[in-house]
């Protein structure tokens, strides 16, 4: 993969150095945080918990970041090889057609 | 221990999952399904999954049996499981054996994702090695895949597998026997601290380890139990194939430790080795133990003459790099009679967690049908001051019977030990062994070891 080593480290250090000046400004602390605060309750919060086993808000969190990058790594892996399975296919056939019939 | 007059006891060490838990009535373990996890178990049999893992041999097979539950209230169905012979604990394991209990955690989680299901936890006490494999032994472990969520037991892979085997391979492999002290796996700060800093360019620990560690922190005093709605299956995949290839890059040789070379630095020459052999065979032939318990066993070359007679064997020894070869060449072999553990007899396993019942001491785990003990009394009496009583009392705890070498002090190694230090172990000598000994156990048998000196005893223990 081409990924530099340690680009989600610096990835989140740079992420959350901008978002706590954000968090500073008149528009963040009247319009933006209720809002966000509503929406994270209803996103995020649980409809129900059974787990024995408390996963960690920390590693929760960890996992939504990188599972959408990794996860994203899946999904164009599967479509790739959707596609060269399509041109494997479309030019076995094609070689095929040519072979001579006896 | 909650014990019932008809010798029934539920395990001290089963009550995290309110799924079910163990019990042992008349010497028979079982687990007790309770009505909560009747769906969940349900789904494991129907699925195909349960048939998936026992066929792999990744899951420990059980039968559902018609016996009295031991709590009948909420109770669903009991199943025995089948028997391990001994349980161990992650921190009495080489590098390699956390590495495949590690490895074969993420292939029943892939299993299970395959199967709509998942694993609700990854704890490495879930893991036994049972015929020379790693199995889990939970068969509560399994949910019901939640479409959207997060895998649950991330942290604790992380905290059971991933931060110990780092910090045994980048950093020193002792760090492994932290463990110990951590029973519920290694907190990712502490593992993030001590690695060295270059992991910090690894993708798989920098993400897994040390931002792991910092989202935690960061989150600590946040509240809990988010459950997004976005998590992606592929997410999910994502990240059970980035944990594997993390573990599996992980990597340690054995070299340059304690007793790499031991055997080939004895003072005795091939076939002075060979007829050692025989002998030793010879005498646990005549003990015809149904279990035997090599203490100091280095690379495992004596335990493998009692599970060449298809007697399960535990191979323990102090030096990781010692096990980790012993380990190695069992799995390469296929030799499923060896068990090689990590045991430092001066100061071994004790009984652990809650009210110090969670994890049994390495005595709690006996009795050994014969304990091997070859060159090992001068490494316990000189080495470790130890008076030749202890020794043998404590020998005398761990089995009924026992095969043990005395090593005279004119030989090359004893020698060795006392060379840079002053002789004060006036009872060392092969009379002060037998004297000592003697109020512990019957001398059954003398044998001598040609051009050594030395001479290996086979003896029953008096209690």
């Amino acid at each position: 993969m081409g990924f530099s080593p340690n680009l989600l480290t610096i990835c989140y250090i740079v992420f959350s150095k901008q978002v706590s000046r954000f968090y500073q400004t008149e528009l963040f602390m009247r319009r933006i945080a209720p809002a966000a605060t509503l929406l994270s309750f209803l996103v995020l919060f649980p409809s129900e918990a059974h787990a024995y086993l408390d996963p960690g808000t920390g590693s929760f969190i960890l996992q939504m970041v990188i599972g959408a990058v990794l996860g994203g790594i899946v999904t164009i892996g599967l479509f790739w090889k959707r596609i060269s399975s399509a041109f494997k296919n479309f030019f076995n056939k094609r070689g095929k057609g040519n072979e001579p019939t006896a | 221990m909650s014990q019932q007059p008809d010798n029934t006891s539920i395990s001290p060490a089963s009550f995290r999952d309110p799924s079910g838990f163990v019990f042992t009535r008349l010497g028979k373990l079982y687990r007790q399904i309770n009505l909560r996890f009747k769906e969940d178990y349900d789904k494991l049999l129907s699925s195909g999954l349960y048939r998936a893992l026992a066929d792999d041999r990744l899951l420990l097979p059980h039968d559902e049996v018609d016996v009295q539950p031991m709590i009948s209230d909420g109770c669903y169905k009991v199943i025995e499981p089948e028997r391990i012979l001994m349980i161990s604990y992650p921190y009495e394991w080489c590098f390699s054996q956390l590495k495949d209990a590690a490895l074969a955690t993420l292939r029943i989680q892939q299993k299970a994702l395959e199967h709509g299901m998942s694993l609700k936890d990854a704890s490495a006490y879930n893991i036994q090695f049972h015929k020379g494999k790693p199995v889990l032994i939970d068969t509560l472990s399994f949910e019901t895949l939640k479409p959207g969520k997060p895998w649950v037991a991330y942290r604790q892979f992380c905290q059971h597998f991933l931060a110990p085997l780092a910090l045994m391979a980048k950093k020193d492999i002792r760090l492994g026997t932290l463990l110990r002290n951590y029973i519920d796996g290694l907190p990712l700060d502490l593992a993030s601290r001590l690695l060295p800093s270059i992991t910090r360019f690894s993708f798989s620990l920098a993400a897994h380890i040390h931002l792991h560690a910092t989202t935690q922190l960061h989150f600590a005093d946040k509240s809990k139990s988010h459950e997004p709605r976005s998590f992606s299956h592929n997410a999910m995949i994502g990240i059970i194939r980035s944990l594997e290839r993390a573990v599996s890059k992980l990597s340690w040789e054995p070299k340059g430790t304690e007793w790499g070379d031991y055997y080939d630095n004895t003072n005795y020459d091939d076939s002075a080795f060979t007829r050692k052999k025989e002998t030793v065979a010879d005498l646990i032939r005549k003990a015809n133990p149904s279990l035997v318990w090599d203490l100091g066993a280095n690379t495992g070359v004596f335990s493998s003459l009692s599970a060449e007679m298809g007697i399960p064997t535990i191979a323990f020894d102090i030096d990781p790099a010692a096990v980790e070869k012993a380990y190695r060449s069992c799995r390469r072999g296929q030799e499923s009679n060896i068990l090689p553990l990590l045991m430092d007899l001066t100061n071994p396993s004790p009984a652990l967690g809650w009210a110090n019942e969670e994890r049994m001491s390495i005595l709690q785990r006996g009795p050994a049908g014969t304990v091997l003990a070859l060159a090992l009394i001068h490494h316990l009496a000189i080495s470790n001051n130890l008076p030749m009583e202890k020794i043998a009392a404590f020998l005398s705890d761990v089995g009924p019977s026992l095969i043990i070498e005395f090593v005279p002090k004119t030989d090359s190694q004893v020698e060795k030990l006392l060379a840079t230090r002053e002789d004060v172990f006036t009872d060392y000598t092969e009379e002060g062994f037998l004297k000592a000994f003697s109020t512990c156990f019957h001398i059954l048998k003398t044998v001598p070891v040609p051009q050594s000196g030395r001479s290996i005893y086979l003896m029953g223990s008096k209690r």
